[in-house]
Order: C-alpha cells, then sequence, then structure tokens
C-alpha cells in the first residue's frame, strides 16, 4: 500500500484554505460523510469562518488517531493531551469560544464541544453571584425588580 | 452567547452542578431561567421551606423533570414555622410526577397516613427515612404494597417500626437491592430472614442493632433459638455490613456469611458470635473481596453469649491470607477496650495476611501487639499507599522511621500513639516521601515536628484521652 497520505483542501467562509490530512478531516463526524459522499478535493465550509476554522484544525491536528507502522493505534499520551488542551482553552476569549461552539456543533466534532461547553461552565462556576455571570458572560438581565426578588425568595428553598 | 441556540446553552449549563451556581444562573435572565428549570433533576430542602406546603408546590411547578428529593429538617425548632407534613407529602406525590429517590430526614410531622400517599408514586426506587418517629411498620408495608419499583431502602432510627410484615412483602417482590436498617428497635436480626427469596437479589445490606438498647434487654438466648436457618443462597451480595449484631452459630446471619459468593466489601462492628469458621467459609467462596473491616468486641462484651467459640483468631486470617487475592483494604480495631481479647488475633497473623494479600489501605486500631517488627513487615507491602495507627502503642520511632521505606505509601494517619516522637517524624521529612500525613493527639509529636513532614500536613492535639 502506498505510503502517501491523502490530503484534503477545507475552505472557510471568508474563503481561508487549509490543506489537512484526511485523518484530521475524520476527527468531523460531518466532514467525514461530506468527504466519502463527494470526493472533491476541496470542500467549502459556509457556516465557519477562517479564524475558527484554523483552531478547528489545530485542535483536530493535535488530537488525530496517530497510525504507528505495524498498525496498533495510539493517541498522543492522555496527560499530555490535556495539558494541551488546558493550554488551548486558557489563550481563547469567551467569544471565540462561542464560535467554536457552533463550529463543534455544526462539524459534529463532540469532544470540542464537550471541551468548550465545560470551558464556558468553568467561567460561570468562578463567579461568585448571578452578577458577576452578567457582568462575564455580557447578559443583560430581563427581569424587572419583582421577578428578580421573586427567583431570588424562590432560591432560598433550595439549599444546597 | 445570546447567538446560540438553546440546544447549545442547554449544553453549557448542563456542566454546572452545585445549587448556588445553578441558583445564580436562574438569577441571571429569564432564559437561563427556563433552561436552568427544565434541568434541574434534584432538590435539598428542609427548615427554609415556608411555608411547606405552599413552596413545595411551586418548586414542584418550576422544576418539572425534578427525580431526587431530600428533605431534611435537622436543626428545626418550632420557631422556623411548620415542618412538612402528610399534606405536603400528598403535594408531593401528586405534583412531583418523575420523583425517583426520596429522602426523609428527620421530618418529625410525618405519620403513616403521609407514607401511605408515597405509594402512588410509581417510580420511587429509593427512598430513605431517617428519623421519622411517628412512622409504624404499617406505614412501611402500604408503601411496600405500592411501590413495585424500590430498589433501596434505607429505615434508620424509625423507633416506632414494631412489625415486620413490611419485610416479608418486599421479600416475595424480589425487587430490593439495597436495604439499610440502622437502629430500629422493632426490628432484630431473627427478622431479616423474612426477606426470604429477595435474599437472592440482594446487593448491599447495612443492618445496626441500637447498642444502647440491646445492652438494656440484655441478650435473650431463648429468641436466638427461635432463629431460622437461612437456606437461599446470596450471590448477589456485594457489600455486606452488620453492626452490634448476634451472630448466632448455624442461623440466621450466620448462614448469610456462608452463602455471600459476590461478596467484595465486609464490615463486622462488633458483631458478637462470629467465629473463625464463618470466616474461613466465607473467604473461600468470596474470590472478589476488596474490603475488610473489623471491629472485635472486648472481652467485657463478650460473656453475653458464653457457650460459643466466637473469637476471631490467627486462623481467620490465615484463611484470608490464603484466599483473598483482591483484598485492598484492610481495617481492623479493638477499640471496644482497653486490652485486645486474649486469644485474638496476634502480630504473626497480620504479618501473613500482609505479605499475601496486595493491601493498599491499613488501619490498625486499638491493636496493641502492633510493633516494630510490624511496621518492618510492611517495607516489603508492595502496594501499601495508606496506612493509619490509632493507639497502637507499641510502635515508636524506631518503627516510625521505617516508612521511609515502604516501596508506595502517600499517606499516614497517626492518632493517639504515645510512642513515636518529633525526632521519628524528623528523620521521615528529610526523605520527602510522604503526600500526606495526620497526626492527632499523639502526646510527643508537637505541631512544629509535623511541619515539612508531607506535602500535606494536619495536626490536632487533644490530650484529654490519657487522663
Amino acid at each position: 500500500m502506498e505510503n502517501e497520505k491523502k490530503m484534503i483542501t477545507l475552505k472557510s467562509s471568508d474563503d481561508v484554505t487549509f490543506e489537512v490530512e484526511e485523518a484530521v478531516v475524520l476527527e468531523s463526524q460531518f466532514l467525514s460523510h461530506l468527504v466519502q459522499d463527494c470526493p472533491a478535493p476541496e470542500h467549502k465550509i459556509k457556516e465557519v469562518t477562517g479564524k475558527i476554522l484554523s483552531k478547528v484544525v489545530e485542535y483536530c491536528e493535535k488530537h488525530v488517531v496517530v497510525v504507528v507502522d505495524g498498525g496498533d493505534s495510539s493517541s498522543s499520551s492522555g496527560d499530555d493531551l490535556k495539558k494541551w488542551d488546558d493550554k488551548f482553552i486558557k489563550e481563547m476569549d469567551l467569544s471565540t469560544v462561542y464560535d467554536l461552539i457552533a463550529a463543534a456543533n455544526y462539524l459534529n466534532i463532540q469532544a470540542l464541544l464537550d471541551l468548550m461547553c465545560q470551558r464556558v461552565a468553568d467561567v460561570i462556576t468562578a463567579c461568585k453571584d448571578h452578577k458577576e455571570i452578567r457582568e462575564t458572560l455580557g447578559i443583560v438581565s430581563d427581569y424587572t425588580a419583582e421577578e428578580e426578588a421573586e427567583v431570588l425568595k424562590e432560591n432560598e428553598w433550595a439549599f444546597d | 452567547m445570546d447567538e446560540l441556540p438553546d440546544h447549545l446553552v442547554w449544553d453549557i449549563l448542563r456542566n454546572l452542578d452545585q445549587t448556588n451556581d445553578r441558583n445564580s444562573l436562574s438569577l441571571c435572565c429569564k432564559r437561563f431561567y427556563s433552561l436552568d428549570n427544565e434541568q434541574r433533576h434534584s432538590l435539598r430542602i428542609g427548615c427554609g421551606l415556608v411555608p411547606a406546603p405552599d413552596a413545595l408546590l411551586s418548586l414542584c411547578r418550576r422544576f418539572p423533570y425534578l427525580s431526587k428529593v431530600e428533605i431534611v429538617y435537622s436543626g428545626w425548632m418550632s420557631i422556623l414555622g411548620k415542618q412538612l407534613d402528610d399534606r405536603g407529602l400528598l403535594l408531593l406525590s401528586t405534583n412531583c410526577y418523575s420523583l425517583s429517590d426520596l429522602t426523609l430526614s428527620y421530618c418529625t410531622f410525618i405519620t403513616d397516613v403521609g407514607i401511605r400517599h408515597l405509594s402512588s408514586c410509581t417510580k420511587l426506587s429509593s427512598l430513605k427515612l431517617n428519623f421519622a418517629p411517628r412512622v409504624t411498620g404499617c406505614g412501611v408495608l402500604s408503601l411496600a404494597v405500592g411501590c413495585k419499583k424500590l430498589r433501596r431502602f434505607h429505615l434508620i432510627r424509625c423507633l416506632n417500626v414494631a412489625s415486620v410484615e413490611w419485610l416479608e412483602y418486599f421479600g416475595k417482590l424480589e425487587v430490593l437491592e439495597e436495604l439499610c436498617i440502622k437502629n430500629c428497635r422493632g426490628v432484630g436480626e431473627g427478622d431479616l430472614i423474612k426477606l426470604g427469596t429477595s435474599w437472592s437479589k440482594l446487593r448491599v445490606l447495612r443492618f445496626e442493632v441500637d447498642a444502647n438498647y440491646r445492652n438494656m434487654e440484655a441478650y435473650d438466648q431463648l429468641a436466638v433459638e427461635r432463629w431460622r436457618k437461612q437456606l437461599i443462597p446470596c450471590e448477589n451480595l456485594v457489600e455486606l455490613s452488620l453492626v452490634n449484631c448476634v451472630i448466632a452459630p448455624g442461623r440466621g446471619l450466620a448462614c448469610v456469611l456462608r452463602k455471600c459468593k459476590s461478596l467484595e466489601k465486609l464490615h463486622l462492628d462488633m458483631c458478637i458470635g462470629v467465629s473463625d469458621s464463618d470466616i474461613i467459609s466465607l473467604v473461600q467462596g468470596a474470590k472478589h473481596l476488596r474490603s475488610i473491616s473489623l471491629r472485635v468486641p472486648s472481652d467485657f462484651t463478650l460473656p453475653l453469649l458464653n457457650n460459643v467459640a466466637m473469637r476471631l483468631t490467627d486462623e481467620s486470617l490465615n484463611a484470608i491470607a490464603q484466599h483473598c487475592s483482591k483484598l485492598e483494604s484492610f481495617k481492623v480495631s479493638f477499640s471496644d477496650g482497653e486490652f485486645p481479647s486474649l486469644f485474638s488475633f496476634t502480630l504473626q497473623g497480620i504479618i501473613t495476611l500482609i505479605k499475601k494479600c496486595p493491601i493498599r489501605e491499613l488501619s490498625l486500631d486499638h491493636v496493641c501487639f502492633f510493633n516494630n517488627v510490624g511496621m518492618e513487615s510492611l517495607c516489603s507491602a508492595q502496594n501499601l499507599e495508606i496506612l493509619e495507627l490509632v493507639q497502637c502503642q507499641e510502635v515508636s520511632d524506631e518503627g516510625l522511621v521505617l516508612v521511609s521505606q515502604f516501596p508506595s505509601l502517600t499517606v499516614l494517619k497517626l492518632s493517639k500513639c504515645l510512642g513515636v516522637t518529633d525526632d521519628g517524624l524528623r528523620a521521615l521529612a528529610n526523605t520527602r516521601k510522604l503526600e500526606k500525613l495526620v497526626v492527632e493527639d499523639c502526646p510527643q509529636v508537637s505541631r512544629r515536628g509535623v511541619n515539612g513532614a508531607a506535602t500535606s500536613v494536619s495536626f490536632r492535639q487533644d490530650l484529654s484521652w490519657m487522663y
């Protein structure tokens, strides 16, 4: 069998192109179906911008299962990968995280989706109260003062 | 965040499980409020629930998918408002449609009427009743009849549960997998046989007799003689915990001990009448035992039942050593009296066990014969990670410094040990071996002495136990 790896070109909504190995593309359920069903050399992904797609590619390249000669499959060791994930998410602002959540959902990359959702959850957990959550996530409250007081009262009924 | 569709925001919020985080979420905005309402599956309520019925009803309406509810009234005083009563349980059973797991703790207003309301909760699979003094055996029976899916049942300090027809009923259903009965004076060891064929289904049994009550009653030999032989095998039993129980040879629980092949966890605490032959037949069958914890009654407790040979000896330990190739945790305590029983375990028995079993956690409490020689034997315990010594007075600094040679030890706990001093710990500190060190109430160890002896150190000293 030829050892040469098959390359695939992905094009973002703003026409940035990425050339990646087929194995990397297979991390995405959506793309692996796409590649199988229409064997074109280039695939346009209309829903994802170049900035976000570069992140997705970076993530998938890191996480791709490396097929070692001899047929054994192994991924980079678990601890290293986790450290890499931590670094990967720490460098990101929240709006990128949201875009990545949408992209991971669209491209159907469950592990990336989970990682990003956990990231936002961690940000929320780090907040001390609802005011800080609103501030951090940029949420505008749509409660009236009375409604908010009512929810507060109900919340006090239930403890840890 | 606003641009993400609901199902993705759902995925994010799903990762939050602390109630205070969830409460904060619900206060942020209406979108989070309604997502949180749908995601909330468990609720813990109690003294703050005022007025109880109305508040409960609005919580049930707000969180439509609640499946786990804990109602805890510990620390309640009348000034805090009326407790949830039978009517509250009626509201719960008619408005909380997914209820599968309910805990009622210190709900002293609840009577049989309330418990009967619960029998209409057809999805209920777990119920814990902790201190419900007005509930009787009739209430529990109506529950057994109604909740056919009940797999886990805990009955703790329900002093008025005297009749045990409900045990028989559970026995016939063969659904129960976990049964915990603690300090219910009306239910004795001899009653457990009523579980009948359910014994073969049971996975976890925890049974605790109220020790003070037992001592008052004095032990009734005639009653024991009426106990029947237990014939049903207990092949699914994984965890067995018996506290203050009487084990009469050839009857009741003694038969259980010999019949549980799948047992992984055994805890016998102050059980009178357990014999070497019980333990030997147990370990011969139970190949998967991972944890054994024994608290042995002293010679002063024993004479209550003086016609039985009921001291555990090295024969038990040797059998454990021989058969339990998966034993990870071993705990033994003689804390009942000042001196352990005369014909009980010896150092040799403990050493044999340590040598043969892959022990990861060892705890010795009041084991007065465990000395520096015993510590030396631990140098060859490849898997030992956690060691706890409580009132092991024969262990001195000479034994303590050997800890640095234990191959895998990371956690050391010393409590009320007279023989160990700052000097021993200093020698240990230099080896940087321990991740965690806990020293409690050791008179010759000072706060300064423990400093730097492990990555994490905890120190407490209350010497009142010595006087």
